[in-house]
């Protein structure tokens, strides 16, 4: 069910938020330069004067926005997410995640069963807000709901819903629940807790979220599983928790992975159920280079596991280093879809994607990337 | 006469909400480097403050310095550069790998702006923590020796050594090099090993010295980690059997017991690590045992790690009172 031509487009997550939606959701002064990049924002994207005009007017307050200003700017950067990917080009689309805080918070404080206890490290000035799982996670709200109905009303591309899966929810939360119930804390014993947790967010919360979603009418949801690999003895339940996510739904479900060893996925990712696509990340590891040799092409030395492992699934392929601001060329780009193609064996196969989100890049550099991105299906296309 | 029983940090130490806010601000633009400078003072007085209250021998000042393990030597070293992010072990944190792509050379007096200065707690001395040989080798990407043993013994004699031979000259207590590689991805060759970490100290005197291992079973390696010429020997308990060290038997090193999570919110009950810790005292030599966290605490937010530290604490003053009767 991947879109009618070939090597379909897509975006994978989160996108830059604009200036102007940062400060005003921050209660800074929003500026000028602000409503001008905006202005020249929207002109580049094709964002609609209906959306514009009115964002421009509440802007120029310039502060002490109220709550309903507020929610008037979060949906005027959502229609700006969508645009951007559409006028960049793209197949398939969401929102760029303009709603979302970030990828664990966000859900985590929209289920029950969990406590924040404060903002721990991620890499040098980055942080993230951990909670613990201090009791059976259970289902609050279908909390993509929302951003589904606005997407749909404001798309002309396919939308794709992501969605954190259980795995990484459980991963990235202490376990308490689970582990205060075991008699000892042996590796044994976590790792059973571990599972346990990680199941029931799956039953408890992921799934009645993707119910909710498909109901409402979603056909694509992206199941981002960034840890997944991070405890090789783990992936059999995680790959359980996938299943009993989407067991028996309706819908082309897929799994975005990154900067991981996909090795580690295998044997055991053959018993995911109801996964069309694996998007996963590979141009941050390859050569800059162009080419359509092995050698040319280290960063999608692990493209060879699917043939390995008699695995049929399509490939989101990471075509862009979202670390970076090396901004590649539309032929390196088709030469990454060549190669991927003349691994697989079949062009069908191959849908294209940045590496992960592209939120850690300017609006600037990422445009030029998702452009490049599109053009390099494009000579892909000519090529074959 | 009962051996001592100390308490020690084991890494780079969680950071308060009020500095991630000024941390954050400094990333995108919107604080100095003189504010930055500022909170990060007030982090490294806080965390002195709370080692002197609860009676830490050797004190750290909680690597605040340190991006991660790493970075003081891929940032100063020559030959050595910052690479790309990577994740630590099996954590959702991650460091930048270092780039080896010329011979090695550190210069000791580089390590200074990262160590802690001024004057310890009354009764205390500073500890660093460093990395080990082996870890740096592992998690680095080498593309000049391209052999592992070239690339640990030229790190632990061009690029340790000399850090560890300015901080003895410094007057330091105590330095620790964490080896999580060691019992993660299997030391098979314990010959270099032991020859790296004399290397790694070589020439010195005065500091006491210990080699930590954590995030792995460190059964299979005992003996090889008990031949190593360091002063104590450090296991994280949470994966390293007591019974396995009971099994070994007494050594002569001193053992740093990693008795208190640092990965999990779940805090300990003083009395149950008392009571893994009373195991370990009749093992370990005349150093004695140190009391610490497994792992660094940075995994936890800096509020639960400093009620993790408090009981560390009170473990000690459980233990202690056990041993003296």
């Amino acid at each position: 069910m991947t879109a009618a031509r070939l090597f379909p487009a897509q975006e994978i997550g989160s996108l830059p938020k604009p200036g102007w939606r940062v400060k005003a959701l921050a209660d800074r002064p929003v500026t000028a330069a602000d409503v001008e990049d905006a202005r020249a924002w929207a002109k580049r994207t094709g964002v609609p004067n209906d959306t514009l005009h009115p964002l421009v007017e509440t802007l120029r307050k310039g502060s002490g926005f109220t709550g309903r200003e507020k929610e008037a700017i979060i949906d005027a950067g959502a229609v700006f997410g969508i645009r951007y990917l559409e006028s960049a080009g793209l197949d398939i689309v969401y929102d760029g995640e303009q709603r979302r805080s970030e990828m664990y918070q966000h859900p985590i404080e929209r289920s029950d069963g969990f406590r924040f206890y404060g903002h721990v490290r991620s890499w040098d000035y980055k942080y993230y807000k951990r909670a613990g799982a201090v009791s059976e996670p259970r289902f609050r709200e279908a909390y993509h709901l929302d951003e589904l109905a606005f997407v749909s009303k404001h798309a002309r591309a396919d939308p794709k819903v992501p969605i954190t899966g259980a795995f990484t929810l459980s991963d990235w939360s202490y376990n308490e629940h689970f582990l205060a119930r075991k008699t000892d804390r042996s590796r044994e014993a976590r790792l059973e807790a571990n599972r346990e947790l990680t199941l029931a967010i799956a039953r408890n919360v992921i799934r009645p979220n993707i119910e909710a979603l498909v109901r409402a009418g979603a056909k694509r949801v992206q199941i981002d599983e960034p840890a997944l690999t991070t405890k090789p003895a783990e992936v059999p339940f995680a790959v359980q928790a996938f299943n009993e996510s989407v067991r028996g739904l309706t819908g082309r479900f897929s799994l975005h992975i990154c900067f991981s060893d996909y090795a580690k996925l295998y044997p055991h990712v053959l018993d995911l159920r109801n996964c069309a696509e694996y998007a996963l990340e590979y141009a941050n590891r390859d050569s800059r280079e162009p080419g359509t040799t092995a050698e040319k092409r280290p960063g999608y030395a692990q493209l060879s596991l699917l043939g390995e492992h008699g695995d049929p699934r399509d490939i989101g392929l990471g075509v862009l280093d979202v670390h970076s601001d090396f901004i590649e060329p539309p032929e390196l780009v088709r030469d990454r879809i060549l190669y991927a193609v003349d691994v697989l064996g079949d062009p069908k196969r191959v849908i294209v994607n940045p590496d992960c989100g592209l939120r850690t890049r300017s609006l600037e550099v990422a445009y030029a990337k998702l452009q490049n991105l599109v053009k390099g299906a494009e000579l892909a296309r000519a090529a074959l | 006469m009962p051996k001592p029983v100390r308490l020690g940090l084991t890494g780079i130490h969680p950071r308060s909400e009020a500095f991630i806010q000024v941390s954050r601000d400094f990333d995108r633009g919107r604080a100095t480097k003189q504010d930055l400078e500022a909170a990060l003072s007030r982090e490294v007085a806080d965390v002195v403050r709370l080692q002197g209250d609860l009676k830490f021998d050797a004190v750290t000042d909680g690597l605040y310095r340190f991006q991660d393990l790493f970075r003081p030597f891929s940032e100063r070293a020559k030959g050595l550069t910052v690479g790309a992010l990577t994740r630590w072990f099996d954590n959702n944190t991650f460091y930048k790998q270092p780039v080896v792509s010329a011979a090695p050379q550190f210069d000791g007096k580089a390590i200074a702006p990262y160590a802690p200065s001024g004057t310890p707690p009354a009764g205390a001395g500073w500890k660093a923590v460093l990395p080990g040989p082996v870890t740096f080798a592992r998690l680095a990407e080498d593309r000049y020796f391209k052999d592992e043993e070239k690339l640990v013994l030229s790190l632990a004699s061009d690029v340790l050594n000399p850090a560890v031979r300015e901080l003895a000259r410094q007057g330091f207590r105590f330095v620790q090099l964490n080896e999580p590689a060691i019992v993660t991805s299997a030391a098979e060759d314990f010959g270099f090993l032991n020859e790296a970490i004399e290397a790694v100290f070589a020439g010195v005197s005065g500091p006491e010295t210990a080699v930590h291992t954590f995030f792995g079973d460190a059964t299979p390696y005992l003996e090889g980690l008990f031949g190593l010429e360091v002063d104590f020997v450090g296991f994280d308990l949470l994966e390293t059997p007591g019974a396995a060290l009971r099994e070994f038997g007494g050594v002569e090193q001193g053992i740093i017991a990693g008795v208190v999570d640092g990965r999990n919110s779940f805090l300990e009950d003083p009395r149950d690590v008392a009571k893994t810790a009373r195991e370990l005292y009749d093992l370990a030599g005349d150093p004695g045992l140190v009391l610490a966290p497994n792992t660094d605490l940075e995994f936890l937010p800096l509020d639960l790690a400093t009620r993790k530290v408090e009981r560390l604490a009170e473990a000690r003053e459980a233990l202690l009172t056990e041993v003296r009767a």
